[in-house]
């Protein structure tokens, strides 16, 4: 692991780290015998040691005739004792636990290097620090991640799970114009024939760059919103009245004076404005865009029963909606 | 199997519900395994498995089997029709549904199970972990533990699995 992220984030006690044996031997013939001198050496107690010398030299071994050879250099530089690192080597104990550490990976699903969990949340390939770091404070806030299609009741979820043939999920940026066009033109003959006649369920999962852009402040409102039962209709009126918020000295305010149209509990929304619970929600939905690998939002996925399809902007959601899902 | 190192056990799991004769056919297995030929009636089963799967009349390929592995067919009759093993059949699915199996097949290796068709180095590697005086297995590392670096009491807990190549 790199040296800022143990800085960032072990050495603060944010988090603890642990490491775990998962050499690809068909593709890595030499990591196999690697992941077992890094055991060897943890028997010493220079696991870390081995651990930052191994991925420091790889060009070095993976190009040996007998990379064992190098482990046991690098031993001696890090003052082990050799006998014993190299009888280690040799009895087989260090592959067991490899083995070990493999099968429990497999059982976790493990399919590729490196594969991370954040407590129980598995992350596929490598992150930049920045973005592991938002999801290690997310989930250290408290924070889940939902499913893509939520099952279950959800307000999220917009029409009928037990009639749909069909879903769409959109990755939605509230301050996104191409998002607001989709709400404006889009959405509403969408919500016409295919949502509200039950062949559809809509899944919306908000997305937003910095907890204090207009934008996520719009999401945290249609969250709030959605607590008290009208997260469609939040949705609907933000995006279409995205002109009016969007550089307003003070979003929250015209929020609440939406709330009060949608007859919602003014006093109990813009609590929920401040509330933790709320951001965590949309948080949630901006890594679930992160963990799959979203090329950028707003994003929006279908599936038409027979295989799924994805489409960036608004004119490429029509196009997809007017020829794989015509009924 | 055959260098000794392994000991193998067939417990009769039949999923009633996909497979309506998957419960005879692990009748047809134990009765011949009274005259002596289980495995191979259950190596003439799974071959077999088109003769009789889907079928309606599936026992009277059964019978036609236990004719083909030169067993005793009235003996052999008379134990299918009779139910002698159904008891015993049935007794190893309710064990299998108490260690957890729920599907088939699923495996058992030593007590660490393995479910649906694996490819044959998923036991090799299980069997040799085993061999190998392998414990169980440990889906989460403590912090006692030399591969674990930070607060024991960290919040949050970032686990990598990775290889240095």
């Amino acid at each position: 692991m790199i040296p800022d992220f143990i800085e960032q984030y072990v050495d603060t006690g944010k988090v603890r780290y642990v490491y775990r044996e998962f050499p690809l031997t068909n593709l890595h013939p030499a990591a196999q015998q690697a992941s077992e001198a890094a055991v060897c050496a943890g028997e010493q107690g220079s696991y870390w040691e081995m651990n930052e010398t191994l991925f420091a030299t790889t060009d070095e071994w993976s190009q040996a005739a007998d990379p064992t050879e190098s482990f046991k250099g690098y031993a001696e530089d890090l003052g082990l004792d050799t006998k014993a690192f190299a009888e280690c080597l040799d009895s087989g104990q260090a592959s067991a636990q490899v083995l070990g550490d493999q099968m429990a990976g497999q059982e976790l699903g493990v399919n590729a290097t490196p594969y991370f969990f954040v407590n129980d949340l598995p992350i596929r390939g490598g992150l930049p620090i920045e973005m592991l770091g938002q999801v290690i404070d997310f989930v250290a806030a408290g924070g889940e991640i939902p499913e893509v299609i939520p099952v279950g009741d959800d307000y999220h979820v917009f029409g009928d799970g037990q009639t749909a043939t069909s879903v769409a999920v959109v990755f939605v940026d509230y301050s996104s114009p191409d998002s607001a066009k989709h709400a404006r033109e889009e959405f509403p003959v969408l919500e016409k024939e295919r949502i509200s006649t039950g062949e559809m369920i809509y899944v919306v999962h908000p997305w937003a760059e910095s907890a204090d852009s207009p934008g996520a402040m719009a999401a945290v409102a249609a969250e709030c919103a959605g607590e008290q039962g009208k997260y469609q209709q939040a949705y609907s009126l933000l995006l279409d009245e995205q002109d009016a918020w969007i550089d307003a000295q003070d979003p929250n305010a015209l929020f609440s004076e939406y709330a009060a149209s949608l007859d919602l509990d003014v006093q109990e929304f813009e609590t929920c404005l401040d509330s933790q619970d709320a951001w965590l929600r949309v948080q949630a939905g901006t890594i679930v865009a992160m963990l799959n690998s979203l090329p950028g939002v707003p994003f929006y996925v279908f599936n038409n029963g027979q295989g799924w399809l994805s489409a960036q902007t608004a004119d490429e959601f029509k196009t997809i909606l007017d020829s794989n899902l015509s009924p | 199997m055959n260098t000794g190192q392994v000991r193998y056990l067939f417990r009769n799991f039949p999923l009633f519900s996909i497979h309506p004769q998957a419960q005879k056919a692990a009748e047809a297995a134990e009765c011949a395994g009274e005259q002596g030929k289980f495995w191979e009636m259950h190596e003439l089963l799974f071959e077999g498995q088109d003769r009789w799967s889907g079928n309606t009349d599936a026992v009277t390929v059964f019978k036609e089997m236990a004719g083909e592995l030169d067993l005793d067919q009235d003996q052999f009759d008379s134990c299918l029709d009779g139910g002698k093993y159904a008891d015993k059949v049935a007794a190893d699915s309710e064990e299998g549904l108490a260690q957890g199996v729920a599907s088939t097949p699923s495996f058992l290796i030593n007590d660490m199970q393995l479910a649906g068709a694996q490819p044959f180095e998923a036991f090799q590697q299980q069997i040799d972990y085993l061999l190998a005086g392998g414990g169980p297995i440990e889906l989460e590392i403590g912090a006692d533990s030399y591969r674990s670096m930070g607060e024991p009491d960290a919040p949050v807990v970032v686990t990598e699995f990775s290889d240095f190549q």
